[in-house]
């Protein structure tokens, strides 16, 4: 009985909905964490052509009785929409206002401490800290999960000789530290965030190779004009508990409703078991 | 006796396809520009039945005596089947999704000359030379507007058909190959009401059109029942005549509307595209709950009607002729 599998289909779509919904919900207060939302598409469908002779007059649609085969999950979109400002007054913490990305960038080593390639990653995580460190030979600005930022020109990461107190970042990302100008942070602009790669951490793959330039593949958002950068402050998640909740409660019914469908079909399987059953 | 048998095993068939049609139309509760299908149950064709080896017709006053040939007895139908599963074309609530990909399809078209019903689709396809136009046979329609760029840079749907144009080419978004001096619309995509592509120029600030792209490809099609449903949100077209393209349709009805055939055109300001939103399906849940119920109690009492035609057999068989029974 074919319904059973469209109903099973569709189940199986929501709970992925559902498991995105949940990863919404869990980082309502991720800094800088763009929701996903799911869409469902259909599946193919079936065509069934056994029909008599004399159906083909009087019809509406063309020969041939065609019944769907369920749904699936089709996509789970980035929503960029920008999240609320969150005032922390953290000199290091910088929140982009408008589209574009900090790349971040790692050095892996091997068991023998060689460096053997350079990890960049795209982030909106603008929660960073300052640290020495001992690869660069200075201090640093790096986020959490250890990456450090870099600069708009060649996307090198900035150093600072001495762990100066008094940092300011202007809005076009220019960073100044006791008067010492070190150029702008680098802002990218990414055409498409969707077919980025989410690597956890809050953290995306910005598929550049070791010692490629970022400009030689993204744009500067701050030149296109389309992003600014406020010191003092953090983009919070753009994630709306209503709206998640909501989506939670059309999600569940959704389920209900196709449990219902198998309940149903089960007990049409049932009843042609007890045809002969006296 | 017997046919009876066939006639409700043949009930039970049909309302089995029925659960499963019914069944499509709940699993696509969520899946954006679905139309619910409804199915159209048939009788199968009538049959004369008629006495075998008896000649002689019942002699009644005023009708015919048609003695020397078999007498009819009357007509028997011999059960149901699922002929059709037709397509609801009406529209479906738009919900907001601010995504700048999701494009809702509203449209509230007129029927033509002939009083035969219209809709307006996207059209989209599968291209393999993305250079040149699609071919008039690959070109499939969809209500469906959740779509997303793809790693080339190209508007696709979700499952992978190209979103055309109204020149029938591919509408590129994100020039990936030319990071410097291509078109890089990226999240500033807009698409007007009337489906014209455009983008905000960074340099000067103001809206361009997309190159090659002037408005999205939408066609209007007569008689949408005559499409068939592919599956995966598509139908393709099998009907008589030709699909129109909104521009053609557009121009025709102006004419038509000038020439005093009607007194206000049927077309132009009835339609319009609404980005950041999405059209949901047109399924209604009660509904299909109810008729899945009603499909579940039909086909209960089918079986009874087996069982019961299986005990008068089972008489038959087993009782008559029992010898001391």
């Amino acid at each position: 009985m074919q319904s059973l599998n469209i109903s099973t289909a569709a189940m199986r779509g929501i709970q992925q909905a559902l498991d995105n919904t949940s990863n919404n919900l869990a980082n309502l207060d991720t800094v800088g964490y763009k929701r996903r939302v799911a869409s469902f598409s259909e599946l193919l469908s079936d065509s069934m052509n056994q029909q008599p002779e004399v159906d083909q007059a009087n019809r509406n649609t063309p020969p041939g009785l065609r019944i769907g085969s369920g749904a699936r999950l089709g996509l789970t979109k980035l929503d960029m929409g920008q999240g609320s400002l969150k005032q922390t007054d953290v000199p290091t913490d910088v929140m982009i206002e408008g589209d574009g990305y900090f790349l971040v960038t790692k050095k892996i080593k091997d068991g023998t401490g060689a460096i053997i390639q350079e990890e960049n990653r795209l982030t909106r995580n603008g929660a960073f800290q300052i640290e020495y460190n001992n690869d660069e030979g200075g201090y640093v600005l790096h986020t959490a999960s250890g990456h450090i930022l870099t600069d708009e020109k060649d996307g090198v990461p900035f150093v600072l000789p001495e762990p100066v107190q008094n940092i300011q970042i202007s809005k076009e990302g220019v960073l100044t530290a006791n008067g010492t100008d070190y150029g702008p942070i680098g802002v990218w602009k990414v055409d498409n965030p969707d077919q980025l790669q989410q690597v956890g951490n809050n953290l995306y793959d910005a598929e550049l190779e070791s010692g490629q330039k970022p400009d030689s593949k993204y744009k500067n958002a701050i030149d296109e004009g389309i992003a600014s950068l406020r010191q003092g402050a953090l983009e919070s998640s753009n994630v709306n508990m209503m709206e998640e909740m909501s989506q939670l409660v059309n999600i569940q019914r959704a389920y209900q409703l196709n449990s219902r469908a198998i309940g149903i079909s089960d007990q049409m399987m049932g009843i042609a078991n007890s045809i002969r059953s006296r | 006796m017997i046919r009876g048998l066939y006639t409700s095993a043949s009930g039970m068939l049909a309302l089995q396809k029925r659960q499963e049609s019914l069944a499509n139309n709940l699993a696509n509760v969520n899946t954006p520009g679905y139309k619910q299908d409804v199915g159209v149950m048939r009788a199968f064709p009538e049959q004369l039945i008629s006495r075998i080896r008896d000649q002689e017709g019942p002699n009644i006053q005023g009708y015919p005596n048609l003695n020397e040939q078999a007498a009819v007895i009357g007509r028997l139908n011999s059960g149901v089947y699922m002929s059709e599963a037709l397509p609801m074309f009406t529209q479906g609530d738009i919900a907001e999704t601010r995504n700048p990909f999701d494009v809702a399809l509203l449209d509230n078209l007129q029927p033509d000359q002939d009083g035969n019903e219209r809709r307006l689709f996207y059209s989209v396809a599968r291209i393999e030379d993305l250079t040149q136009p699609a071919n008039a046979d690959d070109i499939r329609y969809t209500r469906n507007g959740n779509w997303s760029v793809n790693a080339d840079g190209y508007l696709v749907t979700p499952d992978g058909y190209y979103v055309l144009d109204s020149q029938n080419q591919a509408i590129r978004v994100n020039d990936v190959n030319d990071p410097v001096a291509g078109i890089h619309a990226g999240q500033g995509l807009k698409i007007s009401r009337l489906g014209e592509l455009q983008y905000e120029d960074p340099a000067t600030g103001t809206l361009e059109n997309l190159p090659n792209n002037q408005r999205l490809g939408l066609f209007v099609v007569t008689d949408p029942m005559q499409l068939v449903r592919e599956g995966t949100n598509i139908f393709r077209w099998e009907g008589d005549g030709e699909v129109e393209s909104l521009d053609v349709a557009e121009a025709n009805d102006q004419a038509a509307w000038a020439a005093g055939e009607y007194g206000a055109p049927r077309i132009a300001g009835r339609y319009g595209t609404q980005q950041g939103w999405i059209e949901r399906a047109n399924v209604d849940p009660m509904q299909t709950m109810t008729g899945m119920m009603s499909a579940l109690r039909a086909y209960e009492a089918n079986q009874r009607v087996i069982t019961t035609i299986d005990g008068t057999l089972d008489k038959a068989a087993n009782e008559i002729g029992r010898v001391n029974g």
